[in-house]
Parts: structure tokens; sequence; C-alpha cells
């Protein structure tokens, strides 16, 4: 019998024939989708080491992560406003995650997480240019494939360079920010880029900045005559281009996205293959520094449903609120429009046609509850929801993935597509449609802040997310100014998080909160044990 | 060569006077690492934290290099009567002077004076370096005794910027040992 179009779509990801049985099996999985369990396309699980029996190379990875993307912004993930009519058409063409999880709500935790597959309070990274724990510099993405792989990584982002300065051993090439910068002030990188964390630190002494005092007493004049004048100087040669200002990543790095498309877009051909190029780019990060031509295109009036303040209140007014939030969505269309260009670029050479790319975030944005940005100790979903496509190597079709998925999944997944062994020290697991089918079973994913917990000390002070199922419980503790607290949300009832379900659940939530501080206990007794 | 050793006060002179450059500057670098070392101990391990005081320590010392080549300067091309004979006391106030003054401008920021703009209050105290330099300088020329107490000042200084001279030392040490390894 002849399977008709869904051989073709299923022939184009490089699985093997399907029977009728399997076809039968997609149609009846087709009648979930409406409940939200499966997808456009059948769901099915795609056996990448399977697939790569007699391919002659491993495949090649792109990661794009755009830095402080949330998925509650992007219009192809049902968000109002047209923010993403380019990922909108590459998901066309990609596995699409719809319930994606940050495992924390700033660059340090959730990315430190992504590389490493593991959750912040096993690899320590809380703070903003903090140290990982010793064993985890040694487990990454990187060193994974470092004997396989030619490996690349960029970022605009300063944090990230501390990241990659950690694990540098096994990266070929880090391309320092400044190369792709209009303006670079640290000298730090520069000088000692691979003693990048204390370097930065002592420059961050050294020179201070706005209130702060700085640690040298006289030389630090010079700096306050040199940056305001380098400054004006860009304002004069960018300034129509960009009305509210450069794109700047708020250490001293000034830049504007286009050429870091270009660069992406040029080095990818001349990469030695098999390649893994890791790209992580500061837009839409604010301050929301958008292209002229992206300035005011969401003056509509709209405003998303109230929430109640119930912690960590920064007291921000509700129509500042909606001003940031406008101003963040412009920004996030520029690098939508700047996401389609580099797209298209590499379709047009070829690019993805041996390559799987990548995209996400590393965390999201607040703009709610009297709180904006992710400097809070907050974890609202639109902290933690991030995107993530995968187009893999030649897909022509969408496939929607429902199921919850954490940051900590990318890397087995990665190992698993690469035909690598995954290592027993990972806390994710391999995505779906990759994961083999009898890893089917339910399981708990976290997040965590941990700002105001020493690195080197149990998890005492923080805020942790559980998401079990339909539930999400916030736990808050330690904190010196607020008694400890717990939230529980019904996500598939209420998304946004609006009635708290503490006062109606209570056993619910008693029974997941211990269940959750049993999983903070297994984090912790590294301390005891003496592994951290 | 005789009229440039002629023209130009002692080596010790020349060293006791960066010793004295050397010493608010160390001072002041140390007093702000100490008060943003609660933020460090969080994400940094001590080794790390080592790092990054070695990385200020270093800064302190270029930084005295360059303070002190700006009076070097000044010894060659002032009257020999304004500095040769006495480079060390003129030189102190110069530096003590300056200090304050420098110290202050940065406090603005920090105390959030509202009433007086950063350039009015910076000029301000700019302003008191240049003017209260001026009398003590000549009253230095013209008090011995007060040249000899700011001498023994400038000496007790002194040995305290030999000690941030060795951690410097120390310090530099580590920065290459934490770059070439």
């Amino acid at each position: 019998m002849s399977e008709g179009p869904v051989e073709g779509m299923i022939g184009t990801m490089g699985v093997e024939k399907y029977s009728r049985r399997d076809l039968l099996k997609w149609l009846a999985l087709l009648a979930f989708s409406s409940s939200g369990i499966s997808s456009a396309v059948p769901q099915t699980w795609i056996q990448p080491s399977q697939r790569l029996e007699g391919a002659a190379k491993p495949p090649n990875f792109l990661f794009l992560l755009f830095d402080t993307l949330s998925a509650r912004h992007l219009s192809f993930l049902g968000y109002p406003r047209k923010t993403t009519p380019n990922l909108a058409r590459y998901a066309e063409r990609a596995i699409v995650y719809h319930a994606h999880t940050a495992a924390g709500n700033f660059t340090m935790p959730a990315t430190a997480s992504l590389l490493t597959g593991t959750y912040p309070w096993s690899h320590g990274g809380y703070h903003l240019f903090g140290m990982l724990r010793e064993p985890y510099v040694q487990r990454n993405l990187f060193r994974e494939l470092a004997q396989d792989y030619w490996i690349t990584t960029f970022t605009h982002n300063a944090i990230v360079t501390g990241l990659f300065d950690q694990f540098h051993a096994s990266i070929d090439q880090i391309v320092p920010s400044r190369d792709l910068a209009l303006l670079s002030l640290p000298v730090s990188d520069r000088f000692f880029s691979h003693d990048f964390i204390s370097s930065f630190w002592g420059e961050r002494i050294l020179r201070a900045s706005g209130r702060e005092l700085p640690g040298s007493l006289f030389l630090s004049f010079l700096d306050q005559e040199i940056r305001p004048s380098a400054l004006e100087d860009l304002k004069k040669r960018f300034g129509k281009q960009y009305p509210r200002g450069l794109p700047t990543n708020l250490y001293g790095l000034f830049f504007r996205l286009e050429p870091a498309i270009d660069w992406i877009q040029e080095r990818l051909v001349q990469l030695e293959k098999p390649y893994l190029a890791y790209c992580h780019l500061f837009p839409p990060h604010e301050p929301y520094a958008t292209r002229q031509d992206f300035i005011d295109t969401f003056i509509d009036g709209w405003a998303p449903p109230s929430k109640p303040v119930l912690a960590f209140s920064q007291n921000i007014s509700e129509e500042e609120l909606l001003k940031a939030r406008r101003f963040y969505d412009e920004y996030i269309a520029f690098v939508d429009a700047e996401f389609g260009r580099l797209l298209d670029g590499l379709d047009r050479s070829g690019i993805l046609e041996d390559t799987y790319v990548i995209v996400t975030a590393d965390h999201g944005q607040l703009f709610e509850r009297q709180i904006h940005g992710h400097d809070t100790s907050t974890l609202y979903e639109p902290l933690l929801h991030i995107p993530l496509l995968i187009l893999t190597p030649g897909q022509t079709f969408r496939q929607d993935v429902y199921h919850r998925t954490s940051c900590v999944d990318l890397l087995p997944t990665i190992l698993h597509l690469a035909g690598k062994p995954l290592p027993t020290w990972m806390e994710g697991r391999v995505l779906p449609p990759f994961r083999p089918a009898n890893d089917e079973s339910d399981r708990a994913i976290y997040a965590v802040e941990a700002k105001r917990n020493p690195n080197s000390a149990p998890l005492q002070t923080a805020t942790v997310v559980m998401i079990q199922g339909r539930y999400k419980l916030i736990s808050y503790f330690g904190y010196e100014r607020k008694k400890d607290d717990t939230e529980l949300y019904d996500l598939e009832n209420d998304p946004e998080e609006i009635e708290n379900l503490v006062p109606v659940k209570g056993s619910l939530a008693q029974e997941l909160k211990a269940e959750l501080q049993a999983a903070v206990d297994s984090a912790n007794r590294g301390f005891i044990e003496g592994t951290f | 060569m005789d009229i440039f050793k002629l023209r130009l006060p002692s080596k010790k002179d020349y060293f006791d006077l960066f010793l004295v450059v050397a010493f608010p500057i160390h001072i002041w670098a140390i007093f702000i690492f100490l008060k943003k070392a609660p933020i460090l101990i969080l994400p940094l391990n001590l080794y790390h934290m080592l790092g990054t005081a070695a990385y200020v320590l270093v800064s302190a010392l270029v930084e005295s290099l360059v303070v002190f080549s700006v009076l070097f300067l000044l010894s060659l091309l002032l009257p020999a009567q304004l500095f040769r004979s006495r480079l060390l006391p003129t030189g102190t106030v110069i530096i003590l002077l300056a200090s304050i003054s420098a110290a202050f401008i940065h406090f603005h920021g920090v105390w959030r004076i509202q009433t007086v703009g950063y350039s009015l209050w910076a000029g301000g105290w700019v302003l008191f370096g240049v003017v209260s330099s001026i009398p003590a300088v000549y009253w230095i020329g013209h008090h011995p005794r007060l040249q000899t107490a700011i001498r023994s000042t400038a000496e007790r200084l002194s040995l305290l910027s030999q000690v941030y001279l060795f951690f410097d030392g120390l310090a530099i040490l580590l920065i290459l040992l934490r770059n070439l390894t």
C-alpha cells in the first residue's frame, strides 16, 4: 500500500520507511493534537544514531542563542503582536517546542545549565560573573564534542565570555566580542583572555561607573573623559539608524547585530566539518535599542492581563511596564528580521542541508507584577518560558512538541545526535522526538534563582521552581526580607499564573513541596559528601 | 651628564617620592577592593579572589608609576630651586592634597549630592588642590622645620609603601602564573 505524503514527509527526515501500522499509530496520535500533546505532523521517535549509520560524517551543529528572548513575546508561539514573522517562516520546517523551560532567570545559571546539562544547584553558577564548581568545568558540551568537532564560539555577552574562559581548553576558536563590535571599552579580555573572570572583576573594581567608587584614584578621571567622547562619536555615526541608542552589553561593548549575522553566514561555510558553532547574541536584552525601521511598530494600545503582585515588587507603574514591553517587542521584531536574513543566507549556501540549527534563548523577561527585567528573585513563566526550534538537516515540514522540556536537555540531545554516549552526570535527557521510545516516564523540571547564595555553600537562600505535569510550584526560602513562601499554579488552565492555588490545593502543594525539598536536599548532598 | 646630576635630585629622594606617591594610590585601591569584597565572596573561590586582588594591586602600581612620572617631569622642567632641594616634602604635600581632592571628587556620586552638579563639585576640589598647594609649597620653602616634619612623615609612609610594593611583586607573579598556565 502506498503511504503517500506521509512517507514523503518522513522520507525527508531520513528515517526508515514506515508501515501501515505506523500510519495508523500516527493517525491515532493526531487525535491527541487538540489535547496538547501532539503536533501538526505525527509525533515519531527519530533515532538519529540509526539515521547516521552510513553517513560519511557526523552532523554539524549551529547554536543561535538570543539573550533574554521570552517565548511569551513571540507571535509564532501565540503572542498577539506580530513580532516574529521570520521565526514563523522557519518554524514551518523545524521542530517547534512549545513548553521549553530555562533553568534560571539570567544568563549565568541558564547558559551554564544549557552547556553542562545540569541544573544550577549542581554547577553552582548562581552569580553574574561567577565560577562553576570545579567538576562542571570539565563537564560541558564543548568538552564532550572536542575530540571529533571543530568548535567555535562567539558572544556579545560578557557573562558568557566568562563561561567560555572556563571551558576554553575544549574550544578551538573563541572569537572575541570586540572583533564584531563598534566600540569595546574593557581591556581585561584583550590582555588577559585566559584569566577573564579575575581580570574582569579587577577592571570592574578599578573603573567602576555610576554611583560606584572607582578603585583607581587618578587614572579613572581619564577613563571618565574618554568614555563619553567615544560614545558621542558613535552617536553621530549611528544615531539616525538607532534612535534609541546603540545596542550595548552593559559592560562597555557597543555593537550592531548585523555584522555578527554577516560573520556567522560567512564563517560557517569556511569551517572545517564537522563543526559546532555556538553563537550567543545579546539582543533583545535591554537596553531595547531597536533599529529605526522597527520603531513604533506596535503602538496598538494592546495590554496583557493584569496580574497580582505577590513578591519582590520593584514598584514599577503599569504605564512604564507597557512602554518597556512595547520597546522590547519592537526590538524582538528587529532581531527576528536579522534572524530571517541569517537563515535565508544559510539556506542559500546549503548549510541547512547538513547542519542542525538550534534556535533558543537563555532566559526570558518580565513586564508584570510591578517588575521589569530579569534581575529579580521571581521565576514566573515569562522569565522561564523560552523558545526552542531545531531545524534538522534538510527538514521541510513543521513538527510541534508540547511536552515540557528543559534547557538541560539540549546537551544530551546533541550528544545523542552526534552518536556519542551520554554521561551519567547529566540531569537532562534526550528531547523528543529524538528520545528513545522507551524513555517516556514523566519527570519534574526545575529552575533555580540563587544570586544571594554563595557558590561554595549548600542552597539556603533561593527561589526554586518545580514543574511536575500541569502544576508549577514556586518555593522562596532563606530570604532576609521575605518569609519562606510557596506558590502553586496550574499551567494548563492558568498559563498566566494568575491564581495561586496554595489556599485551595494545600495538600497537593505540601506533597509537591516535599518532593522539591527532597530534590534540594539531594543537590546539597554534594557538600556533605565533599564532591563540590 | 654633570648638568643632569646637578639638576636632578638624588635617586634616594626620587625613590622616596615614588613610595609616597604609591601610598595613597594603594590605600585607595585596597579600600575600594575591601569595600567590594563581599560581592566577590559569593561567586568566586579564594584563588580567583586573590587573582582579582592581584589585578587591583598591579594596576595601583602602574598608576603610581604614571603619577610619579608626572612629578619626575615637573622636577625636570620646574626651576631647580623649587624642586631639587626639597623634592620630597614638596612632592609629598602636592600628592597628599591631590589625593584628598580626587577622593572627594569620587564621593560626589556616592553621596548623591543633588545640590551641586558634578562639574562644579569636581572643579571646586581641583581648585582646592591647586590653591592649597601654592601656599603649602611656599611655606615649606621658608620653614626648614616644616620640611623636616614632612620628610619624617614621608619616610614613615614609605615604610608602609614598601610593604605594598612587596605585595605588588607577588601580585605580578600571580598574574603571570594565571595567564601562562
